[in-house]
């Protein structure tokens, strides 16, 4: 019985390199494409995994599948909600939500040509915006790359099993244990 | 992923098998329950990734041979563990989840235990290993069957379970067959006392 105990802080060593049994996806918006990626929470990217995305009325946009490092990358036509999904095909699958206001606001390029021709007199007004919201959108699709994968990270280590989770876990068996013996004490069962 | 029919069968299924452990319930394994329950429930935190999926100990085998009928409530207790602390699966598949552990493992118990407890040395190794195998085994198929009566195709669904399944059945019989050898040398009374 006491032996059997040890098994526990040898597991608890090896956890140290272990990963939690749960399929995460995550995903993010760069200009007009959908980065993801499917893992095992606080391990490896699962390669070919089906992914399937999904827009606002529940209609399959695009199915595909992760490469070898378990990520993914698909352009959209248009900014929207999108859901996402991997499923491995034998009990495992995460869901992720892409809102639209993840996405760029709407190309400039169908707002200016009215603004420009509606203020010839003044033409440096017109001529000045489109570089303007341009450059801001350049800015924004910059940021997000350089975003994404910090975003990434810090998910996958939001994921990871944590001591704590698991010692409370163990604590928790015990105290149950503990209560099923008490009960016992109480009731006076008999003695074998 | 799964329907709901088969959400509600478990769940029904699992209650019914809590029902009547717990009736059966011999207190003199409550420690021993709660110390396999709490290895259950921290070997699933230790996963080797197999082809585009991941598996990890199930241990249900040795969970059926040491505690009997014990077995399905330290089963229950550590998936409740998991869904709570790292959302594994999640509280609504844990019918189904506990049936598909919790039952091979009492199959483990009725068809090999009594070989087992007579058996000694090599023997005990063997029929050890046997039940290991037996308890992913049946599991194994458990999950397709759920899998597959759910949504999924059944074989190709089948097909890539046991896929998965098949580098841990051999060493889920390792761990369970050396883990029984070695309570039998040093402490034989875990296992041959009788319900």
């Amino acid at each position: 019985m006491s032996r059997l105990c040890l098994i526990i802080p040898f597991l608890l060593l090896c956890n140290g390199v272990a990963e939690a049994h749960l399929l995460k996806l995550f995903a993010y918006v760069e200009g007009d494409r959908i980065h993801g990626s499917a893992y095992f929470a606080g391990g490896a990217g699962v390669a070919d995994a089906l992914v399937t995305i999904s827009d606002a009325d529940n209609q399959t946009v695009a199915e595909l599948r992760t490469d070898p490092r378990g990520t993914f990358s698909y352009p959209v036509t248009s900014a929207g909600e999108y859901r996402l999904r991997v499923n491995t095909g034998e009990g495992h699958q995460a869901e992720w939500q892409i809102h639209s206001s993840e996405f760029a606001p709407a190309p400039v390029s169908s707002v200016t040509p009215p603004a420009a021709t509606d203020h010839s007199p003044a033409p440096q007004s017109g001529s000045v915006t489109p570089p303007d919201t341009q450059l801001a959108r350049l800015i924004e699709q910059a940021v997000a790359r350089q975003i994404g994968p910090l975003r990434e990270q810090l998910q996958r280590s939001d994921d990871r099993a944590r001591l704590s989770d698991i010692l409370g876990g163990i604590g928790f068996i015990f105290g149950l244990a503990g209560v099923a013996l008490w009960w016992r004490a109480r009731r006076g069962a008999p003695d074998r | 992923m799964l329907s709901s029919p088969i959400l509600i069968t478990g769940a029904v299924a699992t209650a019914g098998l809590l029902a009547v452990a717990i009736r059966r319930l011999d207190y003199d394994r409550i420690p021993q329950a709660a110390v396999l329950s709490a290895a259950f429930f921290v070997a699933s935190l230790v996963s080797i990734p197999v082809g585009p999926s991941s598996v990890h100990l199930i241990l249900n085998g040795l969970m059926g041979l040491i505690l009997g009928w014990a077995a399905v409530p330290a089963i229950f207790v550590a998936l409740i563990m998991q869904a709570v602390f790292f959302g594994y699966g999640g509280l609504l598949v844990l019918g189904v989840n506990t049936l598909n552990i919790a039952l091979p493992a009492l199959l483990c118990a009725a068809l090999i235990g009594p070989v087992l407890r007579r058996s000694s040395g090599r023997a005990t190794l063997f029929w050890g290993g046997l039940g290991g195998a037996l308890g992913v085994l049946l599991t194994a198929l458990m999950v397709s069957f759920s899998l597959g009566l759910s949504s999924s195709e059944f074989l190709p669904a089948a097909r890539l379970v046991l896929a998965t399944y098949a580098p841990l059945i051999i060493g889920e019989a390792a761990v369970t067959g050396f883990a029984l050898g070695f309570i039998l040398r040093v402490a034989p009374e875990l296992i041959t006392v009788r319900e």
